[in-house]
């Protein structure tokens, strides 16, 4: 649309055609003596003016909530590439309550390790359901890192390196959106799930900035709890077609002011407006109440689990990369033990569930999921009952997605005070993700004016053992 | 009944056309717009007369900073070896200077007005500066930005609470007498006036609600540009000068206040004993809360013995200094912090400048504006260091720093980045930054009505939608996009420019869909169209015949594109 | 009201923290309960001798007739332990979940251990019901089951009445429930919001609740301890917090609490009442403020003496003497060997008043 207002073609795409109208679910007061051309051309400008809103809604039968459960688009989705759900455990677990328990030691705290279906391989009694899988999972537990505070630590375990400013290096959530991602897609690429306003180091964060130099359109979406997605329906009084018009013209206003000006805020005020159409269209995925009791039950009860629950229907309907978190309940300074008798449970039926719900829709070989914090937990107890940070010696799990089962990675001492063997720090970790997705992991980012910035820095090598 | 109803409703339609018919009197033409010019002068936008006015600086002195600006931002650029964009003209700069200064978009008759001043003898740029920094709207926008980065934004019944406890008034009042900043920031900090007249300063410690730890988490950045939230659990541990006990003693300078709401209104008393703790750190050693703060001398306090219960006594504490004030201790925590620690502190000034210069210049010389520590670095330390002794020596005098800004170079360039230059903190270009919900409630007013009517609900609406006041980045968000795409508060406002004057009935009475567009432009973005422009939004028009509707949507492409949305 | 003088009069250090502990009749020894085993203490010398351990920390020690004890564990395990021929005498598995609790009636007839995990039940995070019993009463001669009982999970503190007739339980969300011992019927229940926190700041879930409490000498009140709330459940800077309240019938009251300007913050974690009942002690961890165990007069609940220990107290235990009180807890977990092995972390002191 853009485009064409570039190169002179001004009027004509705005018009409406008739073909578009008539199978558009979201206009059904309209009707056939509605302004109409019918010109095949315009039809075409059409369709890339409203890219996917429209085409997505030419294939459904008419009904606004069954718009994504179609099958036609669904198997489009199956088909396109990986995809990836972050569980983002933030305020770090503690490694001795889940996947590297140290039972009767000293530092082993309260809980017990049970067996796996993996011999010889135990995690923590807190996580059951896991024990049973974990021929699909693989668990590093041999993560050492540097930054031992959560804002710190946040940046380098989601943005894959330490900041070097000034330029901000996008979102793990971000790049796979930028790479994976359908543009074109009405649904939003990158939704970041977590009804948790605050969060101290965590809301800092939040506030930041997610996409980094992809620019906003990389962004997320932002929904849970309070945060569902306000005035995403049009209003009344406008038609869609009305909408859509005035809203070229607005992007051929402000695309014009942008390009005019080189101004990096009308860019990023531009690609947001580019977000609201696809978001319009798609307002009942973000909707908990649509998703099925049965499913919603099996999940649990917790926020943290009903949008792990709504992370696999987003998927499952377009988008590529989707984070679940729940402000930052696992920084158990304090109450660590009586935290995670609570939440590590949690977290064992999600996974489970996710895991086993993504196999059982064969996506889970095309859907990476990682469950991971920040950093670790302390050995020792401090004299809070809690157990404090620790960067040095920490584990975490993925399944599905390019990553290879059954695999238990590194290992630490008998009292998990260091690695002491297949040490994992972030950017092999993150040389990982992105092979397992199929994404080169030292890609130069061409920056103009920038110095040069790799995917991964340092050409850090991914864990060749856990890759498929 | 219904004669009852029709009644009543014929009274307000009267009562209201009174009030409105001097301003949308403005819109009628071009001819009567610069008729009324004198009106404008002395009703809007103009100069107040002497007595209650507002003050613009000292005259004359107001240069020398502004030449200081100039040299050290020209060795800046020298020393980056880059060129600065060119100077705006004028129709950029009175839209520019509008918005920074009163708060808003210039109606176009302000337009014409000062482009003929301009065309008569030069200086018209210094003379629009000293005029919309004496009006009224100045002192509205000023406190509105004020009462953000001293408040912050809250919940619609907190605005309420504002005006009611007469905070807005006291704010409104110090920036209209340009009364000095440390006398400022000593009222809100003591919360004692001596005046009933500034009463409403207690407000700033009052709307904490005892929260200790919300006060001394409020005063670190707005007194002293630092952020202190991370020392509360440890010393800052990245920026090494700021500790725990740094944190702690903030607070207790605080802790002995108590919110008390009865005849003199919302006011805080001080006790005169208490407020002994010991702060833990993470390895759970703890430490006396102590009088204390970033670079200044412990203030001495007797602390009680372990276990020794302070006695309160009548001799402990003086008479309030109004009626109905609670009595004062006579060793006042709040007082000692005023007097010991504010005053003549060096970080107050430096923090007041770097955040008017964030303000005006689109990010402090140190940025964030707020965490001016070790970890920020200034991109000008020289220019910081004489700006912030100019403000102590100037008596703190924040008009005539404005001004000085106002009038550098830097302020009016071009905001399109230049080849070359890629760093911000060159201040080689004007920054961009988006217009606060008041900014833009004010000027889509001005631009659909003619007129702004300091609509609350409105303001609150964008509000809650928009970015906060000096973000770190100018990021949009999705959330402000589907405000401006879908709520029914910009169907309503675009659907309420339909009154004799107003935006779209003046459009519609105009034949020529040209001319249409040329007033649009001129509207919106205080420009005339190129032909490109021109020609598409005729022919958007033409498509549609041209009706109310069709205007309205062009309105809202226009309001809601980027070229509206921002200051640049 | 008369101010009393804490003094110290025993300082001891065992290997590992302490979460409980028990006084022998005779006050001459104690059996404490620790992360990793149950030691017996003499409290002349300060000698210690490991004696055994359960599958997970010791969360409680009582004190049997002659030279039996009981000790609870989060292994969900009763242990009896006969200290004169150094033998475990009985284990009994009482709970899928840990011990949180335990308490021995008056009479030494009856046992009271309570259970419960918290899960997530609904999107804020109320709590599942229990998978269990929450409360099991046991004999304390065989080690049968004579009673199961129900509460809301997790439930994490439990006392016996002194007439043996009654038993009380609390737990996270405040929620407590007496019930009578004979019949098994509910004798009253009530919620005190006052030791809950629902976190705002960093975490959507629960966390707090009772964490210890004790029956007056008329065995008509209930004295509760625990942490105030907090927006941010990891700070652990609730006031520290107790309440007394008195039941009639079905109206429960709270007559009386920690007084304005008597709190700090921090978690407390266990009540005694003095054997003539003129005062009780509280005492947990210390975020802020100037004590971590403080003696409370019975009656008016004021503040009679303080300290500060520099650990985190799990347990207070009068002597019979009335005159000297044990309190035990633990310091910061070592963070390195020396010497290969690791500091000691329990203590236990003594203080006379």
């Amino acid at each position: 649309m853009v485009d064409a207002y570039q190169r002179g073609v001004q009027v004509q795409p705005l018009t409406e055609s008739l073909q578009l109208m008539k199978s558009n679910p979201f206009n059904s007061n309209r009707t056939a003596n509605d302004r109409t051309c019918g010109s095949d051309e315009h039809t075409v400008h059409r369709r890339l003016f409203l890219q996917g809103a429209m085409t997505a809604g030419a294939a459904s039968t008419g009904s606004f909530s069954g718009l994504f459960s179609i099958p036609a688009l669904g198997e489009v989705t199956r088909q396109t590439g990986k995809k990836c759900i972050l569980l983002w455990l933030c305020g770090a677990p503690s490694q001795f309550e889940t996947w590297d328990p140290k039972p009767g030691t000293e530092t082993g705290g309260p809980f017990h390790a049970i067996s796996t279906d993996l011999p010889g391989v135990q995690i923590s009694s807190l996580m059951p359901r896991c024990a049973t899988i974990m021929e699909k999972l693989a668990v590093i537990r041999s993560m050492k890192t540097e930054p031992g505070e959560h804002f710190q630590g946040i940046d380098v375990l989601t943005r894959g390196d330490k900041p070097r400013p000034p330029f901000t290096r996008p979102i793990l959530g971000s790049v796979i959106a930028q790479q994976l991602g359908q543009l074109d897609s009405p649904v939003p690429q990158f939704v970041l799930l977590d009804p948790c306003p605050e969060g101290n180091e965590f809301k800092q964060f939040k506030a930041g900035n997610w996409a980094g130099w992809l620019g906003a359109e990389y962004g997320p979406i932002r929904a849970g709890g309070d945060y569902s997605i306000p005035n995403i329906e049009r209003v009344n009084e406008i038609s869609e077609a009305d909408h859509q018009d005035r809203e070229a013209l607005r992007q051929f206003l402000s695309r014009k002011f942008e390009n005019d000006h080189r101004s990096e805020a009308a860019a990023s005020h531009n690609a947001a407006f580019n977000r609201v159409n696809g978001l319009m269209s798609c307002a009942p995925l973000f909707d908990l109440n649509q998703l099925p009791e049965k499913d919603r039950q099996r999940y649990g009860g917790g926020a943290f689990a009903q949008h792990a629950l709504q992370a696999r229907h987003l998927i499952e309907n377009g988008s590529t990369f989707v984070m679940v978190a729940n402000g930052m309940p696992w920084d158990n300074h304090v109450f660590q033990h009586e935290m995670h008798q609570m939440l590590v449970p949690e977290l064992d039926n999600v996974l489970y569930q996710l895991i086993t719900d993504l196999e059982d829709r064969g996506m889970l070989q095309d859907t990476l999921v990682i469950a991971m914090g920040e950093f670790g937990r302390t050995p020792w107890l401090n004299e809070a009952r809690g157990r404090d940070h620790y960067p040095k010696a920490w584990s975490l799990a993925m399944a599905g997605g390019g990553i290879r089962g059954g695999v238990v990675h590194g290992a630490t001492d008998p009292l998990g005070f260091e690695v002491v063997d297949g040490k994992v720090d972030n950017r092999n970790l993150f040389a990982t993700i992105f092979k397992a997705l199929g994404v080169d992991p030292h890609q130069e980012y061409e920056l103009p004016g920038l110095p040069t910035f790799h995917r991964v820095e340092d050409d850090a090598q991914p864990i060749q053992e856990i890759l498929v | 009944m219904t004669g009852f109803n029709g009644w009543t409703a014929t009274q307000k339609n009267c009562v209201v056309l009174l009030c409105l018919l001097p301003l949308t009197a403005f819109q009628m033409s071009a001819a009567e717009l610069l008729a009324t010019e004198t009106e404008a002068r002395t009703s809007g936008v103009g100069e107040l007369p002497d007595q209650g006015a507002v003050s613009t600086g000292n005259s004359m002195d107001f240069r020398q900073v502004t030449e200081r600006i100039n040299l050290h931002l020209r060795q800046g650029y020298e020393k980056r070896q880059i060129q600065a964009a060119t100077v705006c003209d004028d129709r950029v700069f009175v839209r520019r200077l509008y918005l920074d200064l009163a708060g808003r978009i210039p109606r176009q008759s302000e337009v014409d007005l000062f482009m003929e001043d301009c065309s008569e003898s030069d200086g018209g740029r210094a003379r629009l500066i000293k005029r919309l920094l004496g009006s009224e709207e100045h002192v509205t926008h000023w406190a509105d930005m004020f009462d953000t980065l001293l408040m912050g934004r809250a919940a619609d019944s907190k605005y309420t609470q504002r005006r009611d406890s007469r905070w807005r008034a006291f704010l409104e009042n110090s920036i209209r007498a340009n009364q000095p900043w440390n006398e400022f920031i000593e009222d809100i900090l003591l919360a004692r006036p001596a005046d009933d007249n500034k009463r409403g300063g207690n407000w700033f410690l009052f709307e904490r609600n005892d929260d200790h730890q919300k006060i001394a988490e409020a005063v670190a950045p707005a007194i002293f540009g630092i952020r202190i939230e991370c020392a509360q659990c440890h010393d800052h541990m990245l920026v090494d000068e700021i500790k725990q006990a740094h944190y702690w003693g903030l607070v207790a300078f605080f802790n002995r206040g108590k919110n008390v709401n009865g005849k003199g209104g919302p006011q805080i008393q001080e006790s005169a004993i208490g407020g002994f703790s010991e702060f833990a750190d993470l390895l759970g050693d703890s430490s006396p809360n102590l009088l204390t703060f970033l670079e200044v001398d412990t203030v001495n306090e007797q602390r009680p013995a372990s276990g020794e219960k302070q006695v309160d006594t009548d001799e402990l504490y003086e008479p309030g200094p109004l009626e109905n004030t609670p009595r004062v201790p006579v060793f006042s925590r709040r007082e000692k912090f005023v007097t010991e620690v504010v005053r003549e502190h060096p970080r107050v000034a430096r923090a007041l400048v770097n955040r008017v210069w964030a303000l005006l210049m689109g990010r402090g010389i140190v940025h964030p504006y707020d965490e001016m520590d070790s970890m920020h670095e200034a991109s000008h330390p020289q220019l910081l260091d004489w700006l912030s002794q100019d403000f102590r020596k100037s008596g703190y005098d924040v008009r005539r720093l404005v001004r000085g800004i106002v009038s550098s170079e830097a302020y009016q360039l071009n905001s399109r980045r230049p080849d070359g230059v890629e760093d911000p903190a060159s201040f080689a270009y004007y920054l961009e930054r988006s217009l606060t919900a008041e900014q833009f409630a004010r000027s889509a007013q001005i631009a659909l009505l003619g007129e702004n009517r300091e609509n609350q609900g409105l303001q609150s609406s964008f509000r809650k939608n928009f970015p906060d006041l000096l973000p770190d980045e100018q990021v949009a968000n999705v959330k402000e996009s589907l405000f401006l795409s879908n709520s029914p508060v910009m169907h309503d406002l675009l659907a309420s420019s339909k009154e004799s004057g107003h935006l779209i009935p003046r459009l519609e009475e105009m034949k020529d869909s040209r001319q249409q567009v040329n007033v649009l432009f001129e509207v919106m973005f205080t420009r005339s169209p190129d032909s490109g422009e021109s020609q598409a939004v005729q022919a958007y028009l033409k498509k549609r015949g041209g009706t109310a509707e069709a205007l309205r949507q062009v309105a809202w492409s226009m309001l809601t594109s980027a070229e509206f949305r921002y200051n640049h | 009201m008369e101010k009393i003088e804490l003094k110290r009069v025993k300082d001891f250090s065992l290997p590992s923290g302490v979460l409980s502990a028990a006084v022998s009749p005779d006050a001459r020894k104690a059996v404490v309960g620790c992360l990793h085993g149950v030691f017996r203490l003499d409290l002349e010398t300060g000698n210690h001798e490991y004696l055994y351990q359960h599958g997970s920390y010791v969360s409680s020690v009582a004190w049997l007739t002659g030279e039996t004890v009981v000790t609870a564990g989060y292994d969900g395990e009763l242990c009896w332990f006969d200290l004169a021929s150094n033998a475990v005498v009985r284990r009994s598995k009482v709970h899928d979940f840990w011990s949180w609790d335990m308490a021995v009636s008056p009479d030494q007839n009856l046992i009271a251990s309570v259970t419960g995990q918290y899960m997530a039940g609904g999107y804020k995070y109320e709590p599942q019901p229990e998978r269990e019993p929450s409360i099991r009463i046991l004999s304390a001669k065989d080690g049968e089951l004579v009673r199961s009982l129900s509460h809301v999970p997790s439930v994490q503190a439990v006392a016996i009445s002194p007439d043996n007739k009654l038993v009380a339980a609390g737990n996270l969300m405040g929620e407590v429930r007496i019930y009578d011992l004979v019949d098994g019927s509910l004798v009253s229940k009530w919620t005190t919001p006052a030791f809950t926190s629902w976190g705002i700041i960093k975490s959507h879930c629960y966390l707090g609740g009772i964490f210890s409490m004790k029956f007056s000498s008329e065995g008509d009140q209930l004295l509760l301890a625990g942490m105030g709330p907090m927006r941010d459940p990891m700070a652990g800077n609730g006031k520290q917090l107790w309440q007394r309240w008195k039941w009639d019938g079905k109206n429960p009251e709270l007559l009386d609490q920690t007084h304005q300007g008597d709190a700090g913050e921090g978690l407390m974690e266990t009540l005694a009442l003095a054997p003539d009942s003129s005062h009780f002690l509280m005492g947990g961890r210390l975020r802020g403020g100037d004590w971590n165990a403080a003696l409370f007069d019975h009656k008016t609940g004021y503040r009679i003496a303080s300290v500060k220990t520099g650990y985190r107290i799990t347990e207070a235990v009068y002597h019979p003497d009335g005159k000297h009180v044990l309190l035990a807890g633990a310091k910061r977990q070592p963070t390195k060997k020396k010497e290969g092995k690791f500091q000691d972390f329990g203590r236990v002191e003594v203080y006379a008043f």
